[in-house]
């Protein structure tokens, strides 16, 4: 796992020159990814009635206004909710679904297919199946109803993709060996698979959350009146004047990090000093 | 059948259930609603074949389309280009700060990707932030008109939302080559260049494929970037349907376009996928 | 059982137990939308109507909570009556001579929408005579009651672009080359390719045939040039003129009421081929859950405070006489009070005759 960075730290005059480009242009791609959202930082605190420079002067009210909002911690209750739930399913559904696949099974080619379809439907067209879908199913939109499906099921391949590997070396004869002896699924798989897989869970757990928390154009079409987080920015955009939507977007990385942070840390806590191949 | 194999069944058996439910049904009714009748006034389910009729006479669906295709092609060569030294970079970073170095690339993507794709409004608009620099440097006398509102634009803000989903596959690809090999490679006297040309590259391949088809696929579904900043040129297909559905009320005519793109999409990856499996893209190979 | 068969049982009790669960943390007050249902009423109209000053007249009124849902133009409103799965509103409103067709449909029983119930209604006998073709009705039952008129015309920048500039009478400020690059377009067919049939000098732009509008369209397509960016709603109109990208665009009266209180130099033109106005009327959709509130809604909006209330509030003109008492020279001409009693060229939206090629047309506007 370390083999680049060994074979990196050679004192080579042409590996030196390689390395100072390569940090250099690092330095730019951080740049190119960093700028557009310390700009949004700024204008955050720009108190202007347009959402641009210049900086007029420095306030505080867009972000009280945010806290005093209903709508918008609404949002975020419903995107952090959602965001739990779906990544705790999704992956559960994962987690079966990839330690069946290390057997032999009839039609598994057609089954990949069928698990990477919602990645394959471009974005417009997964939101629209469901308005089609729920709609002639008379199912009532909402955000338990129809948004959560729509979520399990955006992040489900992806969740199974990330497993996979994982999944793939793990060597049947130990939990084969424990069910004869006695021991009932649930033992073997809390006693012998999760601690090998735990980790990877974790990691996907995570990974399933941010995809979750962040996905709009589906939940757009599958909706009922309550709104999460994308959306609600969305229709910030689209419905108002809304000078303080910089900062709006401020909290909701704010938010969005924290918790991510804190299922990173829980991934390190578990026994690995480097997630290096978590996602 | 043997116990293993039902194990097997068993264990596949909730998630198969809920995609069949859930993805599978959904993705049947709308092709089955692509021959459906649609007019201002309602949706009915007689059969026609109009709505295929009207996009393969009326020229201006599959101008879109070949945009569309073009315009994400594009994005997945740039985000490529650009992704790839930077998952080489993380990559070789030692074990102490490569997980700081990888949160760093992680940090802006937890930000809302209506967020990521607004922002270049403030960015690249007349009274944005390139213009503003560029003014009070002095390179110009006023604003750039054409940073924003064309199909560059589209462009750039595809790219720059998506990046993550480039970088992160190559660089795991990287991250898990075996170190004999590079080693084996030097003792045979090969410099690094030639190493990474013939040993490193090709097997990043897997983790290039898996980012390109992720971004390609993405990038075929736009509808929030070309609609905020393309302007009146850059617009793409997910423009094209949203509409059916929310302006114009011809569910149908929705239908067959949605079918038309994904049926186009996999057309394009099943070619592309000639060259590789695309199983082994999407198990990390 | 057999397998499918307990997986369809299963399938069933958890499509129950999700609408079930739902129900239950909906009362809990998770996400919003908690309220009881009889104290609630929710509505689809131009959100501007019940903006925040006009918003607690009608809540203050009816003693009921205002869900406002978000517009997105009259087409989508008309859309949700006969997409499947319910209208799932209490109250809808839109553009009379758009949704009217729709809304009565083709004959008697036909309706989309369930008959008023006059007697909830003392308001009605108010409205104005300007108006009176706003209520429509079937066999003796009301189906639509007018709400209010609103105006289009061009929303542009005085800073940019001077009140005594001749472009400034006439929609060729929205089309003609003067100004190229600082255009902003509406994203609708409807409007846009009236307004330049109108321009054209087309004297019933809505009765145009395939060919006339292949010509409007050719037209609209030659200045697409002159466009800097379409924009799909009104707010995102209105913060692409405040932001300066643009300085001309097609306006709609609540985006010039909302500039102008924020204290952006813009104002509306009065083209001379007219401006386009529109009647908007309210409708209770069959599925209504607050029968009751969806009409002390509708005759809150038809009660003096609120029509007194309205031009300030958003920019759109009452239905009521009592809306046209007591208005200063100054209102009169900044709100347009003479499109009530004549003195204003306005021509109505009206239905086209055949909206498909409408909508055809624009596509093709769009995408060339």
């Amino acid at each position: 796992m370390a083999a680049l960075s060994s074979s990196f730290s050679d004192t080579n005059k042409t590996f030196s020159l390689g390395r100072t480009a390569l940090v250099i242009y690092a330095g730019l791609f951080y740049a190119f990814l960093y700028v557009p959202i310390l700009l949004l930082v700024y204008l955050s605190f720009n108190d202007s009635q347009t959402i641009g420079l210049p900086f007029k002067q420095f306030t505080l009210r867009w972000y009280s206004q945010i806290f005093n909002s209903q709508d918008m911690l609404a949002a975020i209750a419903n995107s952090v909710v959602l965001g739990i739930l779906s990544a705790v399913i999704a992956t559960a559904l994962a987690v079966l679904l990839a330690l069946g696949f290390r057997y032999d099974l009839p039609m598994k080619g057609l089954l990949m297919k069928i698990v990477l379809m919602p990645i394959l439907i471009p974005g417009v067209v997964g939101g629209v199946i469901y308005l089609i879908f729920f709609g002639y199913g008379e199912v009532q939109f909402g955000l338990w109803t129809t948004v959560l499906p729509v979520h399990i099921t955006w992040v489900l391949p992806f969740a199974f993709l990330t497993l996979l590997p994982r999944m793939h070396g793990l060597d049947r004869t130990l939990e084969e060996a424990a069910a004869d002896l006695g021991a009932r699924p649930m033992t073997v798989f809390r006693r012998i698979l999760f601690p090998i897989i735990k980790p990877g869970v974790i990691a996907t757990m995570m990974f399933s959350f941010t995809l979750s928390f962040d996905e709009f154009i589906r939940t757009l079409f599958a909706m009922g009146s309550q709104r999460t987080v994308p959306v609600h920015l969305w229709s910030l955009l689209s419905n108002q004047m809304a000078p303080f939507l910089p900062a709006v977007g401020v909290v909701i990385m704010i938010i969005s990090m924290s918790v991510s942070l804190i299922g990173f840390a829980l991934t390190a806590r578990s026994g690995r000093s480097v997630p290096v191949d978590d996602h | 059948m043997t116990r293993t194999k039902l194990r097997g069944l068993l264990l596949v058996l909730p998630a198969t259930l809920w995609l069949l439910v859930f993805s599978v049904a959904p993705v049947a009714l709308l092709v089955a609603m692509s021959f459906w009748t649609s007019s201002i006034f309602g949706t009915t389910a007689d059969f026609t074949l109009d709505n295929y009729k009207v996009i393969l006479d009326d020229p201006i669906y599959f101008k879109v389309l070949f945009q569309t295709l073009r315009i994400a092609a594009t994005v997945t060569v740039v985000s490529l280009i650009v992704s790839y030294p930077m998952a080489f970079f993380l990559a070789t970073r030692s074990n102490r700060t490569k997980a700081l170095f990888l949160v760093l690339v992680f940090l802006p993507f937890w930000s809302s990707y209506v967020v990521r794709t607004f922002v270049w409004l403030p960015m690249l608009g007349r009274t944005g932030l390139v213009n503003t620099v560029l003014i009070n440097v002095g390179l110009i006398n006023s604003p750039l008109d054409w940073l924003i509102y064309n199909e560059g634009t589209t462009h750039i803000g595809l790219v720059y939302v998506y990046t993550l989903f480039m970088t992160l596959p190559i660089y795991l690809s990287l991250d898990k080559l075996d170190p004999s090999l590079i080693e084996a490679s030097a003792d045979l006297g090969a410099g690094p260049w030639r190493t990474f040309r013939r040993v490193v590259l090709p097997l990043s391949v897997p983790g290039i494929l898996s980012g390109c088809v992720m971004v390609f696929l993405l990038a075929c579904g736009a509808y929030v970037t070309p609609q905020l900043l393309g302007g009146t040129s850059g617009i793409m297909f997910g423009n094209v349907i949203a509409p059916q559905y929310t302006v114009t009320n011809n569910w149908a005519l929705g239908s067959a376009l949605s079918v038309v793109l994904v049926l186009v999409v996999l057309l394009c990856l099943i070619v592309f996928g000639r060259k590789v499996r695309l199983n082994d893209v999407f198990t990390g190979g | 059982m057999s397998e499918d068969a307990r997986t369809k049982s299963f399938m069933m009790d958890r499509r129950r137990l999700l609408q079930g669960a739902a129900s239950m943390t909906a009362t809990l007050g998770f996400g919003g939308a908690s309220k009881a249902q009889t104290s609630e009423v929710t509505l689809l109209m131009i959100n501007a109507m019940v903006g925040p000053t006009l918003k607690p007249i009608v809540e203050d009124e009816t003693h009921l909570k205002i869900a406002d849902g978000p517009y997105v133009s009259s087409t989508d409103v008309v859309s949700r009556l006969t997409a499947p799965g319910g209208a799932r509103y209490d109250l809808m409103n839109s553009s009379f001579a758009f949704s009217a067709p729709v809304v009565m449909g083709a004959k008697a029983g036909q309706e989309r929408v369930q008959a008023v119930d006059e007697s909830l209604l003392p308001n009605l006998k108010h409205i104005n005579a300007s108006s009176k073709f706003g209520i429509a009705e079937r066999d003796g039952k009301i189906y639509m009651v007018p709400s209010s008129w609103g105006i289009d015309s061009i929303l542009y920048n005085r800073a940019v672009v001077p009140d005594d500039d001749p472009y400034t009478q006439s929609w060729s400020l929205l089309f003609e080359d003067k100004y190229a690059g600082r255009i902003g377009w509406w994203d609708v067919a409807h409007q846009m390719l009236m307004a330049a049939g109108l321009y054209l000098g087309h004297a019933k732009p809505e009765q145009m045939d395939r060919e006339q509008l292949g010509e409007v369209a050719k037209f609209l397509i030659a200045k697409k040039k002159n466009v800097r960016t379409f924009y799909s709603t009104f707010a995102q109109g209105s913060n692409l003129l405040s932001n300066g990208e643009i300085d001309v665009c097609y306006g709609v009266a609540p985006m010039r009421n909302e500039l102008q209180k924020r204290g952006f130099n813009v104002t509306g033109s009065w083209p001379k081929e007219g401006v386009l106005s529109l009647l908007n009327t309210s409708y209770i959709p069959k599925d209504c859950k607050n029968v009751a509130g969806a009409h002390a809604v509708i005759n809150a909006m038809l009660g003096e405070r609120y029509s007194r209330a309205l031009s300030d509030g958003c920019g759109y003109l009452p239905v009521t006489e009592s809306g046209m008492t007591d208005v200063t020279p100054e209102r009169h001409k900044k709100f347009g009070y003479g499109i009530l009693d004549g003195t204003v060229k306005h021509y109505p939206l009206a239905f086209p005759t055949n909206m498909n090629m409408w909508i055809e047309a624009w596509s093709r506007v769009k995408t060339a």
